[in-house]
């Protein structure tokens, strides 16, 4: 197979691309991604979520690359084996491109650890979730914005997960820059891979020998997502479904967040003072449940 | 042909001659999932494998 460019072999087939033709188009779409839905100025500071894996990894290597203010920013949250690995490739890669890193654990914040909070019964992937998120948020508070790795794979699986429990609210809150309304105290989160597929990062990121490795976090639940997810991707084999599942998503995403934004809500946690949907935030109730 | 499968560290000798598409669909695996590399460089399913080659099975998924 000829890439389509410029007839040297190709190495992708959907678009059928050469090396170089590849990389390319994933580095403009991921340009044109920041430009057409407006997710980051150019004198905005930027943080970068990073958990080390492909799609943070490419998130922080193209925004360093577009974007003079932007640090690293890794959330530890005590899982021997494992996090420990992926931030030491982390900190080789910070270095190597010059990019400014920071590590916020669990243990410094709220004196415990992930794998301390799961011998006491807290349930894995949801509690790391609340928890990892209500730190990246304190921890971004001197940033304009947070940039996440969220592909286009990720956003499907989000809005057929949201669907099937049938949750408009939820869906509203997706889309390239998350939330439906500015909060105070809430630092914007923006998905510049937002129209990438999850093969297409993988891809770029073995082509330009990004030091990832395939490891699961030895805590991963098999949960809904998985099964949407093998799902899609059944589906996918046999006709595109992915882009046009995203594209219609954002056909209806203004009048999602126009008829939810009064659900939004302002209010802020009593105890952290962090954005909350209640008068205590989510973090704070598994924190009183399985940190002290 | 060697053939090394990344998301279960497991290695593979196999005789097989065809596309990459016929060896994930031998494997049974969804090529929506995977990159395949021979001798470290990216093939696309159209692609031909001999049984000299050394192939890399990649998943695209993220660990978790």
């Amino acid at each position: 197979m000829k890439c389509t460019t410029c007839n040297k072999t190709a190495i992708f087939s959907s678009p059928t691309y050469c090396k170089d033709h590849f990389i390319d188009y994933i580095e403009t779409k991921i340009t044109n991604t920041i430009t057409q839905f407006n997710l980051i100025q150019p004198n905005e500071k930027i943080a970068v979520a990073v958990s080390g894996g492909k799609d943070s990894l490419t998130t922080l290597y193209m925004l360093h690359k577009l974007f003079k203010n932007v640090t690293a920013i890794s959330i530890d949250e005590g899982i021997p084996g494992y996090r420990d690995e992926t931030l030491a490739d982390m900190k080789t890669f910070c270095t190597q491109h010059n990019i400014p890193y920071e590590i916020h654990s669990f243990q410094d914040n709220y004196n415990t650890t992930l794998t301390a909070m799961l011998n006491k019964g807290a349930p894995s992937c949801r509690s790391c979730g609340v928890m990892r998120r209500h730190m990246l948020n304190k921890s971004a508070q001197k940033f304009d914005k947070i940039a996440t790795g969220h592909n286009l794979d990720d956003e499907c699986q989000n809005f057929v997960m949201n669907l099937l429990k049938g949750n408009l609210l939820l869906c509203a809150m997706l889309g390239p820059i998350t939330g439906i309304t500015k909060r105070a105290g809430f630092t914007q989160r923006v998905k510049p891979l937002y129209l990438c597929t999850e093969k297409e990062i993988a891809a770029y990121a073995f082509l330009k020998g990004f030091p990832v490795r395939f490891k699961e976090c030895p805590h991963a639940e098999l949960g809904l997502r998985s099964k949407v997810r093998d799902a899609l991707n059944t589906l996918e084999s046999h006709q595109p479904t992915k882009y046009k599942l995203v594209h219609y998503f954002l056909s209806i995403l203004p009048s999602l967040k126009a008829s939810h934004g009064s659900s939004d809500g302002p209010s802020m946690c009593t105890n952290c003072g962090q954005p909350s949907h209640g008068a205590i935030c989510k973090a704070c109730t598994v924190e009183a449940a399985y940190a002290q | 042909m060697k053939v090394f499968l990344e998301k279960t560290n497991e290695h593979k000798e196999m005789e097989f001659n065809g596309t990459v598409k016929d060896l994930l669909k031998k494997l049974n695996i969804n090529p929506e999932v995977v990159l395949v590399a021979r001798n470290n460089e990216l093939v696309t399913e159209s692609d031909t494998l001999s049984k000299t080659d050394s192939v890399k099975i990649l998943s695209v998924i993220s660990g978790g």
